[in-house]
C-alpha cells in the first residue's frame, strides 16, 4: 500500500470519476470500469484516514497521560 | 379792483383823499409779485372767531406784520409755533380802512429743522463716501486709561455726569478738563480746538466729547463737518456722549465708540473697580479650582496604574502567556480531529455519488454483469462461445467462469 498513491491523490481521482460519470458521456463499458476504479480508491482512502484517526487518538491520549502526570 | 381814485385840484396842488390814497397805494401793492420772505415765527393769535391768524415775522432787528387764511394756516404741518424759522410765501397788502400794512400769507413752511437735517444728511453721505465712519478705522478703547480728556461745556451737567459717574466706578481716574462753547455760532470750532488740544496731550489715553439734550439746532455744533473730521484724525480714541440716547449727530457715528449720555460714557471709558476686583477674585479661585483638580486627577491616575494586574501581581505576565499558550495547544488538538472530519465528510460525499450512479444497488438486488475477455459487458447470450471465459460482477467480488451452454 505504500508504493499506491498518496490520500490527496487518490481522493483527487475518486472526484474526478465520479464527475466524469455525472456528465454522462461514458459507455456502459466504460462506466462499469470507472465504477470499479471509484470504489477500489474510496476504500483506499477509507483506510488511510482510519489509519490517521487511530494515530492521532493515540497521540491525544499520550499527551493526557503527559499531562495527568506532573 | 376799484377805480383808479381822482384827486381834486386846489389851484395847481392835486389832493387826493386818504381813503383815495390808502387804495391809490393798496393798488400798486396789488400789482407786485408774490415772494418768499424768511423769519423767525412771533406773535400768532389764533381764535375760532377769527377767519384770519395775525402773526409777526422777526428778523435782526426788523418785524413784519402778516396774516394768514385761518382755513389754509390750519392745513400746515406740523403746525407753526412761536420761534419756528419759516419761510413765508406771499405779498405786500396795505389795509386801507386803518392804512396798515401787512404781509398776506398764502403758505408757510417750517424752514430751520427740515433745511438743517437735509444740510447734515448732505454731509454725512459726504463723509460715508470717503470711509470716515467704517468700522476699521475705530480705534480700541483702553482698559484703564491713564489720563482722561474731557470736552464740554462750562459748568455743565454732562460735565458733572461724567465726571462723577467714572469717579464712582474707579476712584484713581484722573481728568484734563477743557471747557468750550457747546452751542451757537463758534461752538464746533471751539469743541474741535479742544478735541485737537487733547488729542496734542501724550498723556491723555481717551478723550469723552460731553454735551446735554437739546434741539436739533442746539447740537448742530456736533454735526459740524470739520469737527467730524478732526475727530476721525484724533490719534487718541474718542466717546461722544451728546445729548439723550435718541440724539444722534454726525460726531456719534465717526467717533469710535457712541455712548448715548454722558453717564454711559463715563461707564464706558472706566472699569468699575469693585466688579473687577470680584472678578480677579473669581479668575484666582477658578486658577485654585483648576490646580487641585489636576492634582487631584494626577494621584488618581497613579493609583490606577499601580492598581494595574503587572504592579499588584508581579507573576501576572506569566499566568497571561500560560493561559495563551494553553489556549494555542487546545486549538492544535483540535486541529486533525477537524481536518480528519473534513476529509471524511469529503469522501463521503464522492462515495455517495459514485454509488448513485454506479450500478452497486442493482447488484445489492442479486443481478450480476458478465463480461468478455476484453471487459465488454455481455447483453446476448449469441456473443459467447461454449468455453469461453467471462467474469460475472456481483455486488461483492467478481467472479471467473467458463460458458458451458449457450441458449440464444
Amino acid at each position: 500500500m505504500s508504493a499506491g498513491p498518496s490520500f490527496e491523490q487518490a481522493r483527487d481521482e475518486l472526484e474526478q470519476i465520479v464527475r466524469k460519470l455525472e456528465d454522462g458521456n461514458t459507455t456502459l463499458d466504460e462506466a462499469i470500469g470507472l465504477w470499479e476504479r471509484g470504489e477500489q480508491l474510496h476504500a483506499l482512502c477509507r483506510a488511510q484516514l482510519d489509519q490517521a484517526e487511530a494515530r492521532v487518538a493515540e497521540l491525544l491520549r499520550r499527551m493526557d497521560d503527559a499531562a495527568d502526570k506532573p | 379792483m376799484n377805480a383808479k381814485p381822482t384827486p381834486t385840484t386846489y389851484g395847481d396842488r392835486a389832493v387826493y383823499t386818504v381813503a383815495g390814497f390808502n387804495q391809490g397805494v393798496a393798488d400798486w401793492l396789488g400789482r407786485l409779485g408774490n415772494v418768499w420772505v424768511e423769519g423767525e415765527l412771533s406773535e400768532l393769535k389764533r381764535t375760532d372767531r377769527w377767519g384770519l391768524v395775525y402773526f409777526c415775522l422777526k428778523d435782526d432787528g426788523a418785524i413784519l406784520q402778516g396774516s394768514m387764511q385761518r382755513e389754509r394756516f390750519d392745513k400746515i404741518q406740523p403746525p407753526p409755533v412761536a420761534g419756528d424759522r419759516v419761510h413765508a410765501f406771499g405779498r405786500g397788502e396795505l389795509w386801507q380802512r386803518k392804512g396798515e400794512f401787512r404781509f398776506r400769507a398764502y403758505a408757510i413752511e417750517q424752514f430751520g429743522l427740515g433745511q438743517l437735517l437735509r444740510r447734515i444728511e448732505e454731509v454725512r453721505l459726504r463723509l460715508a463716501q470717503e470711509g470716515l465712519f467704517a468700522a476699521e478705522r475705530k480705534l480700541p478703547l483702553p482698559f484703564l486709561p491713564g489720563l482722561v480728556g474731557l470736552v464740554c461745556g462750562s459748568d455743565a451737567a454732562a460735565k458733572r455726569d461724567v465726571v462723577e459717574t467714572a469717579t464712582a466706578r474707579h476712584p484713581a481716574v484722573r481728568f484734563r478738563i477743557v471747557e468750550a462753547a457747546v452751542q451757537g455760532a463758534g461752538a464746533a470750532a471751539a469743541v474741535t480746538a479742544a478735541l485737537r488740544a487733547l488729542d496734542a496731550d501724550p498723556a491723555v489715553d481717551v478723550i469723552v466729547l460731553a454735551r446735554g439734550g437739546g434741539s436739533v439746532e442746539d447740537l448742530l455744533a456736533f454735526s459740524d463737518e470739520g469737527l467730524c473730521r478732526a475727530v476721525a484724525e484724533c490719534r487718541t480714541p474718542v466717546v461722544s456722549a451728546i445729548g439723550h440716547e435718541q440724539d444722534m449727530p454726525l460726531v456719534d457715528v465717526v467717533a469710535d465708540v457712541r455712548a448715548g449720555t454722558p453717564s454711559l460714557a463715563a461707564k464706558l471709558i472706566v472699569p468699575d473697580h469693585a466688579a473687577v476686583g470680584a472678578e480677579l477674585d473669581a479668575l484666582l479661585a477658578r486658577a485654585g479650582r483648576a490646580l487641585e483638580g489636576r492634582a487631584t486627577h494626577a494621584r488618581r491616575h497613579l493609583q490606577l496604574l499601580v492598581a494595574r494586574p503587572a504592579f499588584a501581581d508581579p507573576h501576572s505576565w506569566i499566568t497571561a502567556r500560560r493561559a495563551r499558550l494553553d489556549g494555542a495547544s487546545a486549538s492544535l488538538r483540535r486541529l486533525p480531529g477537524l481536518r480528519l472530519e473534513r476529509e471524511t465528510a469529503r469522501l463521503r460525499n464522492a462515495h455517495d455519488r459514485l454509488r448513485l450512479l454506479g450500478p452497486a444497488a442493482t447488484l445489492e438486488r442479486g443481478y450480476a454483469i458478465v463480461q468478455d475477455d476484453a471487459g465488454a459487458v455481455v447483453r446476448d447470450a449469441a456473443g459467447v462461445t461454449v468455453g469461453e471465459r467471462v467474469g460475472v460482477r456481483l455486488a461483492t467480488g467478481r467472479l471467473g467462469a467458463r460458458v458451458e451452454e449457450v441458449q440464444p
